[in-house]
């Protein structure tokens, strides 16, 4: 039934002589979400930017073993980063639009992919802000700048932006720690709505997010992965003491 | 009595708000200092050239082009010749500056390993540095020469030669400027771009230099006050000629090269010297409207892209 949309193997990461991942396996699930957690610095964001190479752009990154997307290896000579990047988007924990209008946000994307055709890129924006659920908010002012949204409404474009370019993964690294809990619920639901037609991985800080909204998770700790499992079992009888005393609070 | 404890509330409330008073009173007169002084110079220039003004009319100002104040036969103060020379040298030297500073101070921000960047840089400032009687001397003895021999004209002294030395002294003030304006831009918005599968070159062009706009405007803007007002260079390679130009090979007079060569040698309180006083008032007009342009510009482009 299930298919691996993306693994790791054997995955090592170093910030220069710094090693920040230690022997990585995970299996992440086509069209499931899968929640990384763990304490702060434990690795869990520096894993989720290897699955797009986002880490190329910090100088002196070094990695071992294999990330693989679709069972090709994303670290391959061959592989094209911008193509790898555009199937495989990424939401940032601060939302950072660009200091355009909202509709050039979402069209960005399109934009710098080619696409030049106007109906279609009017098409496909009105398509991404519905998906992200932002549509009825700013359909009548899509010419006006996206900084004067709310922090939750600059968050939801920034998904729209993601989704515009019809990725197959999507990251998001704690994507609702800086909103409100309105906002948060809004992103929540929306993360649910997304999983039918994508891959999400999630980094959180929050633990009940990370029970709301996800099917597999993830324990990170000292830049290793402790325990991964399904949510449920992970957050009522994990395998590992170290796990069991995180999800309740002993630590972290 | 409750107040009492804090020793804060035992000095006099009337003694603090006056010193509040008089602190912002001292602010409000530096603040108004710039103004004053500006409204000076235009009051100065003004009265200055007023009764040249009164006396000559504007028509023969504008509406000529011979400028020949000391004829014995008919003298005349025509000063289009010299306006259009100002203006061609200036755009003459932003069409040079402005894509060279651009491209340079986008390079220096976002693309240069650092060890470059820390070569180019002070390099820069020492261009910044360097007094503008010495650029009239590389305009005379290199670009002169060069451009001749290029065009085959009988010297290279002309409207051209002052744009590229008024480009090179207007490149520092554009890159510095325009530099510090693309690497304010936040990192998260390159990451945006990057994670949407955007190269370093798209990243660059669509979204940090749109963003950096601002500043990289007021940038330009300040460079071309530098260029307009700069004399001596000007005044050195570009031929000193108060002719009409019909290309950017003649030779050519600007509106503060002839300020600075004729001012010295007329009567004081005569037409003539009252006329260069109507140059100096012009001039000043035209760069209070390119930073009035440029503030509007810049007003509206921040409403959409801010």
């Amino acid at each position: 039934m299930s298919e691996i949309k993306l693994y790791t193997k054997k995955f090592d990461f170093y910030y220069g002589h710094l090693k920040a991942l230690t022997d990585i396996n995970l299996e992440i699930q086509k069209n499931k979400v899968t929640a990384l957690i763990g304490p702060s610095g434990c690795g869990k964001s520096t894993f989720l930017r290897s699955l797009n190479r986002m880490n190329d752009i910090i100088p002196g990154t070094i990695i071992e073993g294999t990330v693989a997307l679709d069972g090709k290896d994303i670290y391959d000579k061959n592989i094209d980063v911008v193509d790898l990047r555009r199937r495989v988007g990424m939401v940032f924990q601060k939302s950072n639009p660009f200091p355009k209008s909202i509709f050039e946000n979402v069209a960005y994307g399109l934009r710098i992919n080619g696409e030049r055709n106007r109906g279609k890129i009017a098409h496909r924006v009105e398509e991404s802000l519905k998906n992200a659920a932002l549509w009825e908010e700013v359909k009548d002012r899509l010419d006006t700048s996206a900084m004067d949204l709310s922090g939750g409404q600059q968050q939801r474009l920034c998904i729209a932006r993601a989704l515009a370019v019809q990725p197959e993964v999507i990251l998001m690294d704690e994507p609702a720690s800086a909103l409100d809990p309105i906002a948060t619920q809004k992103i929540e639901e929306l993360i649910f709505e997304l999983k039918n037609e994508y891959t999400i991985v999630i980094v959180t800080h929050n633990m009940q997010q990370a029970a709301r909204v996800s099917d597999f998770t993830a324990f990170f700790y000292l830049g290793e992965l402790i325990e991964f499992d399904e949510t449920d079992k992970i957050f009522t009888n994990p395998s590992q003491k170290k796990t069991e005393d995180y999800v309740t609070g002993r630590f972290g | 009595m409750e107040l009492k404890k804090n020793k804060l509330h035992q000095t006099p409330v009337w003694w603090r708000r006056l010193k509040e008073q008089v602190i912002e009173k001292f602010f409000l007169v530096h603040g108004m200092l710039a103004v004053l002084i500006l409204m000076g110079i235009f009051s100065l220039l003004f009265i200055e050239g007023f009764p040249a003004f009164k006396a000559l009319g504007l028509k023969s100002f504008f509406f000529s082009t011979k400028w020949n104040p000391t004829s014995f036969v008919q003298e005349s103060y025509g000063i289009l010749s010299i306006l259009i020379s100002t203006l061609m040298v200036t755009f003459g030297a932003l069409l040079i500056a402005v894509p060279i500073g651009i491209a340079t101070a986008a390079y220096i921000a976002d693309v240069a390993p650092p060890r470059v960047r820390e070569v180019i840089k002070p390099v820069i400032e020492v261009l910044a540095g360097i007094p503008s009687v010495v650029v009239g001397f590389l305009g005379i003895i290199v670009v002169g020469p060069l451009l001749s021999r290029l065009f085959g004209t009988s010297n290279g002294l002309n409207a051209i030669n002052g744009s590229i030395l008024l480009a090179v002294m207007a490149l520092p003030t554009i890159i510095s400027i325009s530099e510090d304006a693309i690497l304010s831009i936040p990192q998260e918005y390159k990451n945006a771009s990057l994670a949407l599968g955007a190269n370093k070159w798209q990243t660059l062009i669509r979204v940090t230099i749109p963003s950096a706009m601002s500043g990289i405007i007021a940038a330009v803007m300040l460079g071309m006050g530098r260029a307009i007002g700069e004399t001596m260079t000007v005044l050195m390679a570009t031929g000193n000629a108060p002719a009409m130009p019909h290309s950017f090979l003649d030779s050519i007079r600007t509106m503060t090269a002839t300020i600075a060569i004729e001012l010295g040698e007329t009567v004081q309180g005569g037409i003539h010297y009252r006329s260069l006083f109507v140059i100096g008032f012009i001039l000043f007009l035209m760069t209070f409207f390119v930073n009035l342009i440029s503030d509007l510009v810049l007003e509206k482009y921040q409403k959409v892209n801010r």
